[in-house]
């Protein structure tokens, strides 16, 4: 009996005085009991706590036999395994025979330099604008062009190029990494305006996704020879 | 028992009433140019049950008089309490603020030779190779601290929340103070003081040997309230915007009193109410 009459008091709990309402159906007039409670200890700096287990306790080895974990450590008596510094072999290790990655000579390199653009053609664009899924009297930024699929990967930018280009009617204002020459040429012929920008990562990804920043952050000028070169 | 079974399914009733009443059919006038968008011309729309406003009284800060009642949004000043995370943003916050310049000298750093104290064979004792080694009166230390970062990571959202707890937990237990706003006619601490001791905002200052335990939040830096306050050991002024950035849960949960005026409560509603 006293577990059901304890349960009742917790939804009779309200910002009011709750001992005025303790008649029997009165909670059902007050949809937002429970809401705001007093904590029962006054919260300070004195009176905070993580939930319990939150933390993992480090495990301390070779302190003494009362430990559990004294002597040996929990490794057991003598061998490799017992030893120190013996982990698991690193991935390309096979037994001590030459690997796979060193049997043979490099080939190759690895450009650090190398950027892959997402090609747009202009066609495409005008059939995405003719089907309503890019709106033409707003400016259109990458981040348009992403959310509507009209590119499925922004990789370091988007280019416009001029694929179809006898298609393209619709004056728009677009800013995009890059853009072909002719691309350019029949984007300014219809009456458009377009701007190739440098966006370096961060910018890029500001202007991709917007929301996981707290503030957007400056966009970055470019600095190298070849970049100013290509934007200026 | 039979009274708690029935207890339940009015309980069940009830629910099941509010869900109704709490959801709304929106219509939406569908234009000709309109046509193709994909969106749907009825929207279903759940609404919270729980009020949307919370109030409190907008006091005045030289006399103490109450102006009026204002709403405070109540997903940022009746945000849910988590202990939990309150700690949690606190101890990041410590973390961040450890100087790190602990130093210890291990075997290599400590003065002295490197030179082998006895010769290997013949003595009838332990081999013996340089005197600085860890188990040596002088020696250096084995694994000893190294000046280093303590500073951890934390989430955004868990710092926010934080927040909102921190602002929750000090309306709640009537330590939150609201004022028209906080202009101080001159940056005298003894004016300033007297404001303080008059309205008595803080019940304990008496027995504190620090005296009142006061932080102030305004949208900007007040200048004359900073100089003011300055030499008042547990009276701080800080700006929202700095206490929002830095995840500032310490400081007001350090203070006894928080007292913010009307213009930064708006402010801090716009930062904190979760999207």
């Amino acid at each position: 009996m006293s577990r059901f009459t304890s349960k009742c008091l917790i939804f009779l709990q309200s910002h009011s005085n709750p001992f005025l309402s303790l008649s029997k159906f009165d909670f059902f007039f007050r949809p937002y009991v429970s809401f705001l409670q007093v904590p029962t200890r006054k919260l300070d700096l004195g009176s905070l706590s993580d939930n319990r287990k939150a933390t993992k306790e480090k495990r301390r080895v070779g302190r003494g036999p009362a430990s559990g974990r004294g002597k040996t450590c929990g490794r057991g008596h003598k061998g490799q395994k017992a030893r120190g510094g013996n982990g698991k072999p690193r991935r390309d290790f096979e037994g001590g025979q030459t690997p796979l990655s060193r049997r043979f000579p490099k080939r190759g390199f690895y450009n650090l330099f190398k950027t892959t653009w997402a090609p747009l053609n202009l066609d495409r664009l005008q059939h995405w604008i003719d089907n309503g899924r890019i709106d033409p009297s707003q400016p259109i930024t990458m981040k348009h062009l992403l959310d509507s699929r009209c590119v499925r990967d922004v990789k370091d930018g988007v280019k416009i190029l001029a694929d179809g280009k006898e298609h393209f009617k619709t004056p728009i204002t677009i800013e995009v990494s890059r853009a072909s020459q002719q691309a350019i040429k029949t984007i300014d012929s219809v009456g458009g305006k377009i701007t190739c920008r440098y966006f370096n990562k961060l910018a890029l990804r500001a202007t991709i996704k917007p929301e996981k920043f707290w503030k957007i952050p400056k966009f970055a000028a470019p600095m190298k020879q070849r970049d100013i070169g290509t934007y200026l | 028992m039979w009274w708690a079974k029935e207890w339940r399914t009015l309980l069940f009733r009830h629910w099941q009433r509010q869900r109704t009443l709490h959801t709304k059919f929106v219509s939406e006038n569908i234009s000709k140019e309109n046509l193709i968008s994909t969106q749907p011309n009825v929207i279903l729309k759940a609404v919270s049950p729980l009020p949307t406003h919370i109030q409190a009284w907008l006091h005045d800060f030289e006399t103490n008089t109450p102006l009026g009642i204002i709403n405070l949004d109540r997903r940022v000043f009746g945000a849910p309490i988590r202990k939990d995370l309150l700690q949690r943003v606190i101890v990041w916050q410590r973390d961040c603020l450890r100087q790190g310049t602990h130093s210890s000298k291990n075997r290599s750093e400590v003065r002295g030779t490197t030179r082998k104290w006895a010769k290997q064979k013949g003595r009838g004792k332990a081999r013996v190779g340089s005197h600085r080694a860890p188990h040596f009166r002088g020696g250096g230390v084995a694994h000893g601290p190294k000046p280093r970062s303590h500073s951890s990571d934390l989430q955004r959202q868990v710092q926010l929340f934080g927040l909102r707890s921190a602002l929750t937990t000090k309306f709640v237990q009537n330590q939150l103070v609201i004022v028209e706003n906080l202009k101080l006619k001159s940056s005298k601490t003894r004016d300033l003081l007297s404001i303080l001791d008059r309205n008595v905002w803080d019940p304990l200052a008496d027995y504190r040997k620090q005296g009142h335990s006061i932080l102030f939040l305004t949208m900007d830096h007040m200048k004359e309230l900073d100089l003011a306050s300055r030499n008042l050991q547990r009276v701080h002024a800080l700006s929202a915007n700095d206490i929002v950035e830095a995840g500032d849960v310490y400081n007001i949960m350090g203070h006894e009193i928080l007292l913010i005026d009307h213009k930064t409560v708006r402010q801090l509603e716009e930062l904190l109410r979760p999207q």
